[in-house]
């Protein structure tokens, strides 16, 4: 079976990244 | 869902060619087959793809510091959005309490006890935290003054503030202590007014933003924007329109715009039409975020939700849910520490100063001791699950933010195969990606300042 595997190593940096930016942190919208 | 899985950790998910691509969720490794998704299923010695594992680590595991301090400065605000999740700003609490100075920095010397090396970033968060300007322009300059008199550093500032009560006077002190400031909008203005109102509902909360936003000149600090996207905006979603949704935003003045869905009792049940809305609107980001990424045009319109996939993908780590109670820390205007300001609202109990900085505040955050997350293609790459919002829905997860996080996934292991196959078009990706999580990084710890980012 022919299966390659895809090299992504070139991309990885070393800081993570959030999934949000600012400084801060998203609020959630609840409404009960 | 485009994939399924076929065996163990593997994850098929037919491509447009009607080719194959696995993905291991265990590992994060990703491969290709020239079978279609028939073709492969059929096989029954996968034993090529499942390659040795990874040793996964868990980066919050390791951290026993707490990098944000949330500061609800005040329970009370000048907004009655529709679906706050905080009664009004006021969290239930009825006393609409600004925090004083003097509470302030009582909180600052009891975090000094316990985190003597300093604090990395204060946030300060409402209600409308700028109802409290005063007291957190007399504490800030206060911390300015004294931390480095006793070796401390400064602290980096953010602030989430919804934006109509910007004055030049606040500007100049945002510039002033290079403040991470989130404006916060939903969209444009027939989205955002449906949702976010004042009080007297013929003043438009959007134009008051907007021409307060066209007074900052010349600034010298991060504007961003956590653009909550609501059920009301996906149903108005046209296929296509999320590059026109996206540039206006960004044509107010903003240097980044996060869109993020909105997690509340509308979007906890997934309906049909809605999911097709969010497949839609998710296969347009991350379509539009890779063409930014190979052209390298505009790099800083590429959202850090694209972004943040493509990192988690690069690395063999499992992430915990958000950082409540370890890595951030909520300080509530009554005086008290909480894991965060939803576990405030929802009545969890308040954390003993000795105990902030402890592994059992791990017990929030991971999402594995979740039955279904363990089993979720999703589960090392995700970054959408809320430990709040489950409390809230009794144990259910909002599913139209997981649903959202696996979908934009499959894109993203689409997008990000497709590219692979050329070696020209990969090298220039892998250029600009890099440029663009560079800035983001950087942007979500609120250090941008006066760095040129791109």
């Amino acid at each position: 079976m022919t299966v390659k595997q895809i090299n992504l190593t070139k991309l990885a940096g070393e800081t993570p990244i959030q999934p949000r930016w600012g400084g801060v942190i998203a609020c959630t919208c609840i409404k009960k | 869902m485009q994939g399924q899985f076929i065996k163990d950790s593997l994850y098929v998910i037919p491509d447009s060619q009607n080719k194959t691509v696995i993905f291991d969720v265990d590992s994060n490794i990703i491969s290709y087959s020239e079978l279609s998704l028939n073709e492969f299923i059929k096989m029954e010695d996968y034993s090529s793809i499942l390659s040795k594992k990874l040793d996964i680590v868990i980066p919050e595991m390791l951290q026993r510091n707490i990098d944000y301090v949330i500061v609800g400065v005040a329970e009370t605000c000048n907004l009655r959005c529709t679906y706050c999740y905080a009664e009004n700003g006021t969290y239930g609490q009825n006393s609409k309490k600004i925090i004083s100075f003097q509470e302030l920095k009582k909180m600052l010397f009891d975090l000094l006890e316990i985190t003597p090396t300093g604090i990395k970033c204060f946030s300060f968060f409402g209600g409308e935290p700028l109802m409290g300007f005063n007291a957190i322009k007399k504490f800030v300059e206060f911390a300015t003054e004294y931390l480095p008199q006793n070796n401390l550093p400064v602290p980096e500032w953010g602030i989430v503030t919804n934006g109509t009560l910007i004055t030049d006077e606040i500007i100049e002190f945002f510039n002033k202590h290079n403040f991470a400031v989130n404006v916060s909008l939903d969209g444009p203005k027939e989205i955002n007014d449906i949702t976010r109102v004042f009080a007297d509902p013929t003043k438009s909360v959007f134009d008051v933003v907007e021409k307060n936003l066209s007074r900052i000149k010349n600034k010298n600090f991060i504007l961003s924007c956590q653009s909550t996207l609501n059920k009301n905006f996906f149903l108005m979603y046209e296929k296509g329109s999320y590059a026109d949704y996206i540039e206006k935003m960004y044509s107010l003045g903003y240097d980044f715009v996060a869109p993020l869905i909105a997690q509340c009792p509308e979007t906890a049940i997934l309906d049909k039409s809605l999911e097709n809305k969010l497949r839609m609107f998710y296969e347009d980001m991350v379509e539009y975020d890779f063409k930014l990424l190979i052209s390298g045009e505009n790099l800083r319109y590429v959202s850090s939700y694209t972004l943040t996939i493509i990192d988690r993908l690069t690395k063999p780590e499992y992430h915990l849910g958000c950082h409540m109670g370890c890595e951030s820390i909520y300080y509530s205007a009554q005086g008290k520490f909480y894991p965060c300001h939803l576990m405030y609202e929802l009545g969890e109990p308040d954390i003993a100063k000795e105990e902030l900085i402890s592994e059992k505040n791990v017990k929030y955050i991971d999402k594995l001791k979740n039955e279904d997350c363990k089993s979720c293609m999703a589960k090392n790459i995700c970054f959408s699950w809320c430990p709040a919002v489950d409390k809230l829905l009794n144990g259910k997860h909002d599913e139209c933010s997981c649903y959202a996080q696996k979908i934009s996934l499959e894109f993203v292991i689409l997008k990000l195969v497709h590219i692979t196959q050329d070696e020209e078009m990969f090298v220039q990706f892998t250029k600009n990606y890099k440029k663009a999580a560079a800035a983001s990084a950087k942007a979500g710890k609120g250090i941008i300042n006066n760095e040129k980012i791109f």
